[in-house]
């Protein structure tokens, strides 16, 4: 008793009728406004980047070093053991050239970004931010890379105290 | 004791960028032509599930609760469920605890998704699923983490963006068959190659709509399936699992929660070789890379094997395994748990033969519906079976 | 023993302040555009009646959530609506406290299921019985959009 499909239900509005106004828009804007905290683990980590510094939270039971810190190990579920400086510098992982905004929106130039895997943190543990005093056709997987803070007194415990991520320089 | 499932009727409306229907009429439409399909009314469905994504589209702050009407669900035991874009192969996958337990001998699995009125873009509501503190000052959307996860699939293989590309022209070229597609076309690698990039190496063409649509099936026991219709489709096997929101800790190469989420799905099948077994393949392809990802995962090609599939054939619609015959999200559109219950719904027509123009060639007895979701942290598995 | 070493202090502590900023366009359905070009053009309430169940719904609706069923049969009501309940708001929507306070009822249709829920153009809410009879103040045809707003209040019948 199996039926064949004569039809699919529904009625398109067109970008044509919206321009007509064929149809009545209702608009609403909403801005729900949060102060989210940031918790034992991340409350440090924004603290750290407040004097310049790159911190991570050691396991003793897989003995990997988490970046972001988190109090617990998700793989070996419990409690992580210690607080453990890395360096601010590391590889690149992936990388991305983004031409849209957060909305969608065409960005006026593009904006590099990457997954950085931090050095002196376990392999992998790679965190998300941007790239730049680099051309994007110069960046490749497995660049080394450092970051570039913004002065002392402007860093306010945030992760945008990193401007950016650029071409390592030393040696 | 678990019992046999079976998938007895499907339904889905058109998917289109913008549908004059509200989510609750676009849930009653394909939920009313599952209902048709299955020669039942709603007075014989037991239990209801209904799956949306991210309520930031509709901006409706209890939208299970709301979609409610729309998906026959007043009165009767009713669960709305959510795992992202995992979200439209996991509505079957819960409706299916309600069936396999023995609670139920019928039910509703309906998936919706209205995502235009978020202006000025859908996209804008993934913003808000990134780490607040540390990911979204950066000013991040959702086509990083593809973009960064492509780019590093094409390192670690050797693969070619023309390659992947052809993924986009198959499915694109199967949706010219399907008539609720939003963007079927017959183009061409190098229409791909030269569309705009939006966020390199994903280009305009690499990347399936934002739309709204429904989609529905109806789950029944084994005994009531078999009174109701001589061809059940068998719904033997589901996995689902999650990894961490730490998505810059993983390996971005591979999908692991895919590989798990079909390795449940295949033992509880009794699916022992995938690639000789599973006909069809509708694994989800918001982006085109994802589908040969997600063919990865879902054991039906080797690690960074699965763009030969499209270039020789195999997943062609009239190949040896076709792959999205529907035409996928990048042909079909992409409401985004919606699509996910349209690849399930594809599979049902495709199992008995009711797929029309986009029947595949092959005789089908098996086939795969996959989804994923959420910060590239989910797989959700569905086996069906003639 | 605490399962985390805890901030000592709460200065410590860190805040994030930031919002989700969100603008929706909506569009009215198959059977919400059909209800707002009534209010629009003829200043009536449609509702739809179900050729099954028989119960009819305000405002109109594509299908009967109960018998799960198309309505096909829409018309407009041409009778008052009375006051099913009502309430008097004397906050805003802030939590502050209001100058006056807004009398918000929720109006029903003889026979009918569903209702609008409106503003009541009365001074005091000792003014208003369950069950008096109402009808809508109407902008003027010109500047009517289908909106609810295009209704200032419900008023008491003379």
């Amino acid at each position: 008793m199996s039926q064949k499909i004569t039809s699919y239900p529904g009625h398109e509005i067109t970008p044509e009728d919206l321009k007509a106004s064929k149809y009545l828009e209702i608009i609403q804007k909403v801005e729900p406004k949060y102060s989210w905290a940031a918790g034992v683990a991340i409350s440090r980590f924004l603290n750290e980047l407040k004097e310049g510094r790159l911190i991570g939270r050691k396991c003793d039971q897989c003995e990997r070093i988490l970046v972001p810190p988190r109090m617990y190990c998700e793989r070996c579920y419990r409690p992580t053991d210690s607080w453990v400086y890395v360096k601010d510098t590391g590889t690149v992982n992936t990388y991305s050239i983004s031409h849209v905004g957060t909305d969608a929106r065409r960005l006026k130039s593009p904006l590099l970004v990457a997954v950085v895997e931090i050095d002196e943190a376990s392999p992998g543990m790679g965190i998300l931010h941007t790239l730049s005093e680099v051309e994007p056709s110069r960046v490749t997987i497995g660049m080394k890379v450092q970051a570039v803070w913004k002065p002392a007194e402007e860093r306010q415990g945030a992760i945008t105290d990193i401007r950016y991520f650029k071409p390592f320089e030393g040696v | 004791m678990r019992r046999r499932v079976a998938i007895i009727g499907a339904g889905m409306t058109l998917f289109r960028r913008r549908m004059l229907e509200t989510g609750k009429e676009l849930s009653f439409e394909a939920a009313k032509m599952a209902l048709d399909a299955a020669g039942l009314t709603l007075k014989d469905i037991e239990s209801v599930v209904e799956g949306s994504a991210p309520d930031a589209f509709d901006g409706v702050h209890m939208k299970g609760e709301y979609l409610i009407d729309g998906s026959g669900g007043i009165g009767k035991p009713y669960q709305r469920v959510y795992v992202g874009g995992g979200t439209g192969v996991f509505t079957p996958v819960a409706g299916w605890w309600n069936v396999a337990s023995g609670l139920y001998d019928t039910c509703l699995c309906v998936a919706e998704e209205k995502m235009s009125p978020l202006h000025p873009h859908p996209q804008y509501a993934f913003w808000s699923i990134f780490d607040q503190i540390l990911e979204r000052p950066l000013g991040t959307t959702l086509l990083w983490i593809f973009s960064l996860e492509m780019r590093r699939y094409m390192h670690k293989y050797g693969i070619k963006e023309e390659e992947i590309a052809e993924v986009a022209v198959k499915n694109k070229g199967n949706a010219v068959d399907h008539p609720c597609a939003q963007l079927g076309a017959k183009i061409t690698v190098d229409d791909v190659m030269r569309s705009e990039p939006i966020c390199s190496p994903v280009k305009r063409l690499d990347v399936s709509p934002p739309s709204d649509g429904a989609a529905a099936v109806i789950l029944a026991s084994e005994k009531v399936a078999k009174k109701l219709t001589d061809q059940p489709v068998w719904l033997d096997g589901v996995g689902w699992t999650l990894d961490s929101t730490h998505w810059t800790n993983r390996d971005l190469a591979y999908p692991e929660y895919v590989e798990k989420a079909a390795k449940m799905a295949y033992k509880m099948a009794g699916i022992k070789n995938p690639r000789k077994e599973i006909d069809i393949a509708e694994p989800y392809d918001p982006f085109d890379y994802k589908e040969l990802h997600h063919l990865e995962g879902l054991q039906l090609a080797g690690k960074g094997e699965a763009p030969k599939l499209a270039i020789e054939g195999v997943s062609q619609r009239d190949g040896d395994m076709p792959v999205c015959p529907s035409g996928g999200l990048l042909g079909v559109g992409n409401p985004i748990a919606a699509a996910g219950m349209m690849k399930v719904c594809e599979c049902f027509w495709q199992l008995r033969g009711e797929a029309g123009k986009r029947q595949v060639k092959k005789d089908a007895h098996t086939a795969v519906a996959q989804a994923w979701g959420d910060l590239m942290q989910v797989g959700t598995v569905t086996v069906m079976r003639s | 023993m605490p399962v985390f070493e805890k901030l000592s202090q709460s200065s410590q502590a860190r805040h994030w302040n930031d919002s989700i900023p969100l603008e929706y366009h909506y569009t009215a359905g198959v059977a919400g555009e059909e209800f707002r070009r009534e209010l629009r053009d003829n200043g009536r309430f449609l509702a739809a009646k179900c050729s099954k169940c028989k119960s009819t719904y305000v405002p109109a609706r594509l299908f009967c959530p109960q018998c799960f069923i198309e309505m096909k049969d829409m018309f407009p009501i041409n009778n008052p609506g009375y006051v099913q309940s009502f309430t008097a708001v004397d906050r805003s929507r802030d939590g502050s406290k209001a100058e006056h306070p807004t009398i918000v009822a929720l109006v029903r249709f003889e026979s009918a299921k569903g209702g609008i829920i409106h503003r009541l153009q009365v001074d005091r809410s000792d003014q208003v019985v369950l069950g008096m009879r109402v009808h809508p103040l109407l902008k003027d045809k010109f500047s009517r959009t289908g909106a609810l707003d295009d209704i200032l209040a419900f008023k008491p019948l003379e």
